[in-house]
């Protein structure tokens, strides 16, 4: 799977989207290769299920994730947690079926696995049995 | 106070005061995967932060909450610490 550079995570990215100017960060994030499709895991601490955004576009994935606004009841003396919410795309190998992307999210991980489409999994070696194919 | 520490689960973080030193601590496991890793970028492996907070603090009466992989550490400030009125008597 390719995944389009992006800016380092430290870096904020600003995002012309819709004629908004909004500032972003890359969220730190791994990804898996397995036999029937890649896992991301990207770390967005304070996002729950409702500020999360997946749109597949044009054979990219485009991962947003607002945060809740972090409460300061009292004198902020010192911050260091970064406000922004957090946005990251991937391109997506031709291989990966984007109608069966599934994601969820977990103490601020968001786990989202993207299945190969069926004709591109390993076959089993026993080609020649009547199996019907999807197309 | 509020640490960015996702993906954990309570148990796993420690938080400990001593004197007016404050750690948090623990270990970010790796997920149990044969899989083959094709990017990492996340940090594994124990963690430690410290720092000496600036007013003496009620240890009795300290209070975390992990939510979102947020951890929330509330330190009331010790009695003799918080501010006082001092009455100036007026002869």
């Amino acid at each position: 799977m390719n995944i389009l550079s992006q800016p380092k995570k430290d870096q904020a990215m600003v995002s012309n989207e819709d004629d908004r100017q909004a500032v972003y960060v890359a969220p730190s994030a791994d990804v898996e290769s397995t036999d029937v499709g890649y896992v991301i895991r990207a770390e967005m601490p304070g996002v729950e299920k409702d500020g999360l955004e997946i749109t597949v576009d044009r054979g990219e994935m485009i991962i947003l994730g607002r945060r809740k606004p972090i409460e300061v009841t009292g004198e902020l003396i010192y911050r260091e947690i970064r406000p922004h919410d957090f946005r990251r795309v991937y391109e997506l190998a031709p291989s990966i079926d984007s109608t069966k992307i599934t994601a969820n999210i977990d103490e601020g991980i968001l786990t989202v696995t993207l299945p190969k489409a069926e004709t591109v999994k390993p076959r089993d070696r026993c080609a020649i049995s009547a199996r019907k194919k999807t197309t | 106070m509020v640490v960015e520490l996702p993906g954990l689960k309570k148990e796993e973080i420690e938080i400990s005061l001593h004197d007016d030193t404050l750690t948090i601590a623990g270990e970010r496991k790796r997920e149990e995967s044969s899989e083959q890793e094709f990017l990492t970028e996340r940090l594994y492996g124990k963690f430690q932060r410290s720092l000496t907070l600036p007013t003496a603090v009620d240890a009795e009466k300290v209070k975390a909450s992990y939510k979102n992989g947020l951890l929330q550490v509330e330190l009331p400030k010790a009695e003799d610490a918080k501010p006082k009125k001092i009455e100036v008597a007026l002869k």
